[in-house]
């Protein structure tokens, strides 16, 4: 027994790494389950079964019964506590199992090879095959598409993997020229603990830095659209006191009118209607802000040949913020925009809607396309444009807009017909 | 038949609205009466004298009068007559919107846009003739789908709660209402395990509740938010999109 509670600082990190890397391993892959019963009960028989299997082996050596015991329970992990995909799951489940023994097997006969002294060499394989599965997991999480494109430089992830190297070269240098077993077990065991860490840390480091990429991004947007409307405004306040302008000069017309005066009239509506024959623009919803965003939107529209379509009622004040209305129409016209361009075989038009129902501020786009959408692993349309980095955060800053207003985002392509439905509650 | 009421302070406009209304009359084969108002007193007066009307075409800046008022004395005394403004005003007030408005037409008016309202108008009207029909105690009954306003279950009773005057109760599953219903024209949605609610009663929401529009609050479901908000948002989308 006292052996057993010597290692056993040793075997809980262990068994702890070994539900990391499977862990790891799967999220990559698979969706995970809602947490219940069931799909919590396959994890804690995986560490039972990892924790009877290291004691077995520190005693007796391996068997390949526990191993294939293992893989069952890994098996049973992925079924119940991950959303399967079918037969994709089943080869990569094959290929894991594969993988993890065949490092194990060769780890084991390479230190056999180097010292025949089984005991002091068991843990060691062990170790180091964790610790290389750790980091082929931190890899594979990396390189799945179902995480978000963290930017890191791929110099740096050269120099993170040095980290699993040294420890390996660590533990080899302790096991030559340390005295005391225990301590070198222990050494060991810090080790496997410090590259779970280093991988971790790292992981939430990238997405920390995405998150403040898209951030400094959504800013950027926001400015340029504040300017943009700002003009716009300027313009449209413009245009309204032209319209009170001419009601007034058409009001002196009838004056002139009921005089009896008709060639002078007639000037008179002439000169009016030269006057006044450049105005136009476009949108009149009622409210500046829209008319601000689509009339901007709309200069570059027109020089692509592209038609406006608008059906818009929208009261001048709204419970929502001016610049999350620009966001979210700015965002879906220059997406609209972008689809429509390129269309050769359908009319270039953009139909806009948007009125207020039920205390919602509801927003219809729908444009014709002709390229193929691209969904990511959850779902999500990926951006076509080269440099996906700085781009793609159109959909993503309308929902995350349409989130705080506890309205919705939907999506429909069907027909050739892209369909953006956005729903902001009004508060 | 339908009653239908145009009020609007410019006789032009009431013209060519009677005019428009009696081509689509006869297109959709559909007895019209209409009635012409040139102030919002006046057809307020009517309403408050008893009259009802099926649809209403008001124009809110009129002379004299506010249009906004009369929209909203008609509203009180009626809550299901379909209105819809016709206004060539630029700005519109927020309070215009909280009335239930089918639509807004802008002057000059559009005839294609006038149909096509119109024809939306008419499927609301058209709603009324769908019913749920239930059975209790061997016998069967029959509600009006617009005379209900949601399905709570409790246990194994499920309670209709109406528009008018009180609940009624039956036995059953919340699941088999609704898969009952969603055969039908008029959609009902999940909004939590236990309710079941008519989306044209629906009057506003945010993430955890809906409030009707007799100012009842029902809770909205972590498991069925994510469904009812989309099926929510398509709905409204399809209100906007006419």
């Amino acid at each position: 027994m006292f052996e057993t509670a010597k290692y056993l600082l040793y075997v809980s990190i262990s068994i702890f790494a070994y539900l990391w890397v499977t862990k790891r391993f799967w999220d990559s892959f698979l969706e995970r389950k809602k947490n219940s019963v069931s799909s919590v009960l396959p994890w804690l028989l995986l560490c039972a079964s990892q924790f009877l299997m290291q004691l077995q082996i520190f005693r007796h050596g391996t068997s390949l019964w526990l191993a294939l015991f293992n893989s069952l329970f890994i098996l049973l992990v992925v079924l119940f506590s991950y959303q399967p995909t079918g037969l994709e799951t089943y080869f990569l489940f094959a290929f894991f199992c594969i993988m993890w023994g065949s490092v194990e097997l060769s780890l084991y006969s390479l230190f056999r090879f180097i010292d025949t002294d089984y005991q002091a060499t068991r843990p060691m394989a062990t170790v180091s095959s964790l610790i290389l599965m750790m980091a082929f997991a931190y890899l594979v999480s990396l390189l799945s598409n179902k995480t978000e494109k963290a930017p890191l430089p791929s110099r740096l992830a050269f120099v993170l993997l040095l980290v699993p190297v040294g420890s390996i070269y660590i533990m080899i240098v302790q096991y030559l020229t340390g005295n005391h077993y225990f301590l070198s077990i222990s050494v060991f065991a810090i080790l496997i603990l410090f590259n779970m860490i280093t991988f971790d840390v790292y992981t939430k480091l990238s997405r920390f830095f995405l998150h403040e990429k898209e951030n400094a991004v959504h800013e950027e947007q926001l400015s340029m659209l504040s300017k943009n409307m700002e003009e716009q405004k300027k313009l449209m306040d413009e245009f309204y006191e032209e319209k009170h302008n001419l009601i007034n000069e058409l009001t002196a017309l009838r004056v002139g009118l009921s005089q009896e005066n008709k060639e002078d009239a007639v000037k008179n509506l002439d000169q009016i209607i030269d006057c006044y024959h450049d105005m136009g623009l476009l949108s009149t919803s009622g409210n500046s802000t829209v008319d601000a965003v689509i009339n901007a939107k709309y200069a570059t529209a027109k020089e692509y040949g592209i038609v406006f379509r608008l059906q818009l009622c929208v009261p001048e004040t709204l419970a929502v913020e001016s610049r999350d209305l620009g966001v979210v129409i700015g965002n879906a016209l220059d997406n609209a925009i972008s689809a429509v361009k390129e269309c050769e075989l359908t009319e270039k038009v953009i139909h806009i809607s948007m009125g207020v129902k039920r205390n919602a501020l509801v927003m219809i786009m729908k444009n014709p396309y002709e390229h193929t959408i691209k969904k990511n692993r959850s779902g999500d349309i990926q951006s076509t444009k080269p440099e996906k980095r700085k781009h793609g955060y159109g959909l993503r800053s309308i929902r995350r807009i349409a989130e705080a207003y506890a309205g919705d985002l939907i999506i429909d392509t069907e027909n050739g017909w892209f369909t953006l439905t956005v729903i902001l509650n009004l508060r | 038949m339908l009653t239908i009421a145009i009020c609007d302070d410019e006789q032009k406009i009431t013209s060519q609205i009677e005019a428009f209304l009696f081509d689509l009359g006869q297109k959709q084969g559909i007895l019209l009466e209409t009635d012409v108002f040139y102030s919002g007193c006046a057809l307020e007066q009517q309403i408050s004298g008893g009259k009802r009307y099926d649809i209403i075409y008001l124009d809110i800046q009129m002379e004299n009068g506010d249009g906004i008022a009369a929209a909203e004395a008609i509203r009180e005394k009626d809550e299901t007559a379909l209105l819809i403004y016709v206004s060539g005003y630029e700005k519109y007030m927020m309070e215009l919107f909280r009335l239930d408005v089918l639509a807004f037409l802008k002057k000059p008016i559009d005839p294609v846009r006038f149909e096509t309202v119109f024809l939306e108008a008419l499927k609301r009207i058209n709603r009324q003739r769908f019913y749920f029909t239930y059975h209790y105690k061997n016998a069967e009954y029959k509600v009006s789908c617009m005379d209900i306003m949601y399905f709570e279950s409790s246990g194994r009773k499920i309670i209709i709660h109406r528009r008018e005057s009180g609940t009624e109760s039956f036995n059953g599953k919340l699941s088999e209402v609704e898969a009952q219903l969603n055969a039908g024209k008029i959609p009902f949605l999940r909004t939590h395990k236990s309710y079941l609610v008519n989306y044209h009663f629906i009057k506003a929401r945010s993430k955890t509740e809906i409030t009707l529009t007799d100012d009842t609050k029902l809770p909205i479901s972590k498991d069925k938010g994510t469904r009812f908000g989309e099926q929510y948002g398509r709905l409204l989308g399809g209100e906007i999109d006419v």
